[in-house]
This record gives structure tokens, C-alpha cells and sequence, in this order.
């Protein structure tokens, strides 16, 4: 197989706080090869989020610091890279698409000029105002020569995401980093959005690191699905497999708790107990106090993330009963 | 401007590609002149009341000697005087204040 477009190995990285450091990320491995979408699932604060922004290094140091582990992007090492090295990274192989857009967005300048400034640090040849009316078409984006002229605030929450979208695609990345691009709108437009997406790796062949807490977006999206819980990947299979054959007791909670429609439950199932904070994870089993199925010994012996297919990982030593 | 530099849209901006010194001097200064430009407008205000001071204090000529001088001659049209021209001036401070509030933060505009 060719050279992974991103490689994280065995990532660790900590967090400062009142008490010292606490680790927030413990060894998380992930690959997404040239074209793929990788779906990266978890409840808030298990570490997703912190994970894609290391990709780029957007994470300010201190309070954040690398305790171990490397991530390579097209072969060159994140982590100990100079920062014009990362310039080049940031945008022109790797771009983000952030939720909350109207907080993304820079309120004081128009969101042509905020296009512009990104097409003019990677594609300089085609850095004009018609090549930024032609991403904003490309986005979906109605009237887009005076959409241009607008300030971030003139625009809805989806026309902002559109607005995101077209500035991470004027730098033509291999990989767009996507992280809960839709948690903070409608579901109608959620679902626009995801389209949207969807329809612009297929015509652009970008990989895609889609980050989101909501199951029942991915399966749709991504051609792998990694689950994070506490810090750590839990089970990482090809979408469908995962989907359909969750082998992970925290997968399986997650999927019951997705809602069905048209299937009126008394109540909405959710998974008991909260997540543990950084820094006060479990010894053995992270998951094994909310575990339905834990045994005595869970909460002792940390599992190790196994191998149960050629593609499937499962981190619980007890996945096949 | 702390604060400014903590904001999503600085992540945006580093997350381009930008050097650092145009993410700070391009998308943090602007966001973060908007308090500093308020104090300013306010400072004209004080600038005027010290003036009535140090110009006495050092006889320096100009319009806090003037006042001083004129309400020690009891010179009433002189005083009114005065009073009109500095209240003219921290009017016309803080308009400008306000004629830069629109042009530093768009937002401002639509809220009239």
C-alpha cells in the first residue's frame, strides 16, 4: 500500500491544569489514506477534537504538550516541524471546517476578502475575485458576487458553514478536517451541509476526517468509522462493519442511543454515568463503571486494542461474548 | 487582545496557513482596537480637565490658561467661551469615536 496521506501513532498529549498535567489524548493511532473518509466518533471530551487540531499543531503550547507519539502528514513530521514547514501544511495539505461558523469567521472582514487571503497563500496564480465567486457557486452559495461583499454577520448559520467550506477548499487540500461542521445548525441545513460535503470529496477526491458525536451522520459518510472513549480509540472498523456488527460494549451504547423516528420510546435510552475528566480515567477498563456487561477483572486490567479482523479493532477483551 | 487571540476565527486564521505575525497584526489587532478607541474617546475628556492644570502649573499658553485666567478676571463671556469650545471638541472626539466603531466592526453598522 502507498504511503498513508496522514499516519498518527501512538499520539499522548497532556493538558495543564491546576494539578499538573493531564493527559487528554493516550495513544491514539489513526491512518487515512489518499481519498478516504474517516469518521471519528465520541461523546464530548474524549479527546476527538484535540486530536484533529494536533494534526495541523493548532494547538496553543502551553497549555497543550506532546508527551509522545508522531503524526505524519505526507510523510513529514508534525511535531517536529518548523513553523514555516507547518505553514505550508496548514491550508495547502490540511484545512478545517470548525463548528460554530459565525465564530470561525473573522467579523471584521468581508468573507470574499477572507477567501481571497487563503487563496493567496496557496494558489497565488489563482487568487482573483472571479476565482472566489466561482467557490462560492461551487458551495452552493445563490447571488455569490454580492454574497462576497457581505460580512460574516449578514449570513445565516449555513451560508457562513458554505462560506467555511469554500475557504478550506480554495487551497485544493488533500485532506479537509471537518470537525462537528454541523452541530451548531438546523437539521435541515445539517443535512445540506453533509451533502454538500459528500458530493465535493467525491468531485475533488480529498480524504475526509469527519468529526462528530452524532452516529447516525457517518455511517452515510465515512468509509471507516475509528470510536473514541476517554482519550483512547475503542473500536475502529469499515463503516458498514461497525454499523452493523458493533463489537465494543461502548459502540453498542452509542448506537442504542441513537433516537428512531417513527418508533415512539418511552423514554430515550442513554448510557449511565458521565464520562470520567481527563486525569481521572479508570485503571483498568476507562469504559468498564458505565459498562452494562463489565466483570470483575475490567476494572483492573486496561485492554489492549485488538485485532479481531484484518480491518476490526476492538479494545475489550471479552468483544465476542 | 487576549482575549481576541483565544477567539475561533484566530484558529481559522492560523489554520490557512498564515504566519503569525499577520494573524496577529491582521485578524487580532482590528477585533481588539474596539475598547482601545473607546478609552481614547474618553481620554479627550480628561486631556482637557489636566489642560486647565499644567498650563498653569508651567504658564504655558493655550486654553486651560485661558479659562483659569478668565474665571480669575471673572470674564463671563470668556468663560462661556472656553466651556463652548472644549465641550465642541469631546463632542466632536467622541463622533469620531463612534465614525470609527463602523469602520473597525462592521457589526455596529446594522445595529442602528
Amino acid at each position: 500500500m502507498s504511503e498513508p496521506l496522514l499516519a498518527i501513532r501512538d499520539l499522548q498529549l497532556d493538558f495543564r491544569t491546576g494539578e499538573g498535567w493531564a493527559r487528554v489524548v493516550d495513544g491514539v493511532s489513526l491512518t487515512i489514506q489518499v481519498g478516504e473518509t474517516l469518521g471519528l466518533v465520541g461523546e464530548s471530551g474524549c479527546g476527538k477534537s484535540v486530536t484533529a487540531l494536533s494534526i495541523s499543531r493548532l494547538l496553543p503550547t502551553p497549555p497543550a504538550r506532546y508527551a509522545g507519539g508522531s503524526i505524519q502528514v505526507q510523510g513529514r513530521d508534525i511535531l517536529t516541524a518548523s513553523s514555516k514547514e507547518l505553514r505550508t501544511v496548514r491550508g495547502g495539505v490540511v484545512s478545517y471546517v470548525f463548528q460554530e461558523p459565525g465564530a470561525s469567521l473573522n467579523p471584521v472582514f468581508r468573507v470574499g476578502n477572507q477567501i481571497l487571503e487563503a487563496l493567496q497563500l496557496h494558489q497565488p496564480t489563482r487568487a482573483h475575485d472571479d476565482e472566489v465567486v466561482r467557490l462560492l457557486k461551487l458551495v452552493g452559495i445563490p447571488a455569490p458576487e454580492s454574497r462576497a461583499r457581505d460580512y460574516p454577520h449578514q449570513l445565516s448559520g449555513g451560508m457562513q458553514q458554505r462560506v467555511m467550506i469554500a475557504m478550506a477548499l480554495a487551497s485544493e487540500p488533500k485532506l479537509l478536517v471537518a470537525d462537528e461542521p454541523t452541530t451548531a445548525l438546523d437539521v435541515t441545513i445539517q443535512a445540506q451541509i453533509l451533502e454538500l460535503l459528500l458530493d465535493l470529496k467525491r468531485r475533488m477526491g480529498m480524504a475526509v476526517l469527519l468529526i462528530t458525536h452524532n452516529l447516525g451522520i457517518v455511517g452515510d459518510l465515512a468509509d471507516r468509522i475509528a470510536v473514541m472513549y476517554a482519550g483512547q480509540v475503542v473500536e475502529e472498523a469499515p463503516a458498514r462493519e461497525l454499523l452493523q456488527n458493533p463489537r465494543h460494549p461502548y459502540t453498542q451504547a452509542l448506537m442504542n442511543s441513537v433516537p428512531e423516528l417513527g418508533h415512539p420510546a418511552d423514554r430515550l435510552r442513554t448510557i449511565p454515568g458521565t464520562v470520567p475528566a481527563p486525569g481521572q480515567w479508570p485503571t483498568g477498563c476507562r469504559f468498564a463503571p458505565r459498562c452494562p456487561v463489565a466483570r470483575p477483572d475490567c476494572a483492573t486490567h486496561p485492554p489492549a486494542l485488538l485485532a479481531i479482523q484484518s480491518n476490526h479493532q476492538v479494545r475489550c477483551p471479552y468483544w465476542n461474548s | 487582545m487576549v482575549e481576541v487571540l483565544d477567539s475561533p476565527y484566530i484558529r481559522t486564521a492560523r489554520a490557512k496557513g498564515l504566519s503569525e505575525g499577520a494573524v496577529l497584526f491582521k485578524h487580532g489587532l482590528r477585533n481588539a482596537l474596539i475598547p482601545v478607541v473607546t478609552i481614547l474617546g474618553m481620554d479627550v475628556a480628561f486631556l482637557l480637565g489636566g489642560v486647565l492644570f499644567v498650563e498653569s502649573a508651567f504658564a504655558l499658553l493655550g486654553i486651560g490658561l485661558l479659562a483659569v485666567q478668565s474665571v480669575f478676571n471673572l470674564d463671563v463671556p470668556m468663560i462661556m467661551g472656553t466651556v463652548l469650545f472644549s465641550a465642541v471638541i469631546v463632542v466632536g472626539a467622541n463622533l469620531i469615536v463612534d465614525l470609527m466603531y463602523r469602520w473597525i466592526d462592521p457589526r455596529i453598522k446594522s445595529a442602528h
